[in-house]
């Protein structure tokens, strides 16, 4: 039976090595565990420094009514057509998947001219800009 | 100390110091929890750490007075070697709330889907660059801006 | 997915001088069946410039100037065989009539792609991509202003990912 004071008395090295003599089974997931645990830290420890300065950032109640009033705005008529999205984190969604489509077609059309006899064409004026190597 | 720099030292030694835990509180959960706690006592006073020449020595050492504190703590019958120190009201509250809160974004965090969960890591924890989050994850930069604010936006209800 | 988007970006004021002007092309077409349609307005593109965390540009794979710089994106995407045909040639005249310039023809697999730009020899004010595959025509439209030279770059960078 251990006592407190017996532990107490242990050095480090000592406790380890009693420790780890029948190891018991350390628990799946612990260094996971572990790192939650820390990021729950860093995000709390983030949010203090947050409210500790000045509001940077567009609130976002005042976001949600401007998102509003632009869409009011846009819908009215001989304005133009409404936009597709509320939420600009959605629109901007929706350009970047543009943008990786854009760019995955320029890349089909790289690897083309960078085969030879490919069916792309580039004009050279653009070719010799991009630098393609 | 960097964040990855204390990871690289410390969490390797976590198997070790579970078992040193378990050693002594002879029970699972309160091994880990123990062990947690010191990983957060370790975590918030990275800054010193630099200085330390030995880690296990100095985590085993740390571990060990947590888990005894504990065990006095939770039994009244024992009559302490030292008497406590008288808890400060102020203080006591204080640190009350904060556990709870940690608990409460903690439960968050392990509830979060778990591409959020790894997003939200890597940009809080490991402080890493967007570019490297899309390098590491294969998703893509506003996909992963996405996943962060909704994590965020989670993790926000909790406190 | 291959997609083919039709180009209604005619609804720049710039271009309402035409005969059909993007706006009511894209009116026209946007309700249809099998077609769906995505516009990003000026007002929208404002906001995202506002999402909080947007400064910190910490990376080469940095698309907000380019983002910052736009002020509107059209986008048709059409399987919709018996509108396609029709749609495809609004496009091109809206091109045509644009004065866009090629900047790249890609060929593959049965889709023929093609991608414009507007402007002038310092500044970008338009893109166009418009992709065309038996079933399906799609159309990418983005209006902003950009340095030339800042776009040739971003261009570059994707190339050479």
């Amino acid at each position: 039976m251990k006592t407190l004071e017996e532990i107490e008395q242990l050095s480090a090295e000592e406790l380890e090595q009693k420790a780890t003599e029948s190891p018991a089974a350390v628990p799946e997931g612990l260094r996971s565990r572990l790192r939650m645990t820390l990021a729950a830290q860093e995000f709390l420890a983030g949010e203090e420094a947050e409210k500790a300065r000045p509001v940077r950032w567009f609130p976002y109640a005042t976001l949600a009514t401007a998102v509003a009033a632009a869409t009011l705005l846009v819908a009215l008529p001989g304005r133009g057509p409404k936009d597709t999205f509320d939420d600009p984190l959605l629109a901007y969604a929706e350009v970047e998947k543009a943008f990786q489509t854009i760019s995955d077609k320029m890349s089909v059309g790289v690897d083309l001219v960078r085969e030879a006899g490919a069916t792309a064409e580039i004009p050279q004026n653009t070719l010799h800009k991009i630098q393609i190597k | 100390m960097t964040s990855e720099r204390f990871q690289a030292v410390y969490l390797p030694l976590s198997e070790t110091l579970w078992q040193v835990a378990f050693y002594i509180l002879e029970d699972s959960a309160e091994a880990e929890d123990a062990v947690q706690e010191l990983f957060l006592k370790l975590w918030n006073g990275r800054d010193a750490l630099d200085s330390i020449r030995s880690p296990k020595g100095y985590c085993i050492t740390l571990l060990r007075n947590l888990c005894l504190d504990r065990i006095r703590r939770a039994s009244r019958t024992v009559i302490p070697e030292v008497l406590p120190d008288p808890p400060v009201e102020g203080r006591q509250d204080d640190a009350v709330d904060q556990r709870e809160r940690l608990a409460k974004v903690l439960d968050a965090i392990k509830s979060l889907p778990d591409r959020q969960r790894q997003v939200l890591t890597l940009r809080t924890l490991d402080g890493l660059s967007y570019e490297e989050i899309a390098d590491r994850t294969g998703l893509n930069y506003l996909t992963l801006r996405v996943l962060l604010s909704q994590a965020r936006t989670q993790l926000k209800k909790m406190i | 997915m291959k997609r083919i988007l039709i180009l209604f970006a005619a609804l720049l004021l710039s271009y309402s001088a035409f005969a059909q002007s993007g706006k009511s092309i894209y009116q026209k077409y946007s309700d249809a069946d099998q077609l769906s349609a995505v516009y990003i307005s000026p007002a929208m593109f404002r906001l995202i410039g506002r999402i909080p965390d947007l400064e910190t540009g910490d990376n080469k794979v940095n698309l907000t100037p380019v983002i910052r710089s736009l002020t509107g994106m059209y986008i048709l995407n059409s399987e919709n065989a018996s509108i396609n045909e029709q749609l495809r040639s609004d496009a091109e005249r809206f091109i045509k009539n644009g004065r866009y310039e090629l900047l790249m023809e890609v060929k593959d697999h049965g889709e023929t792609v093609r991608m414009y730009t507007v402007g002038s020899e310092k500044v970008i004010e338009g893109f166009v991509m418009l992709a065309a595959e038996p079933d399906q025509v799609t159309f990418i439209c983005l209006d902003g202003e950009m340095p030339r030279d800042q776009f040739e770059g971003m261009v570059a960078e994707q190339m050479a990912r």
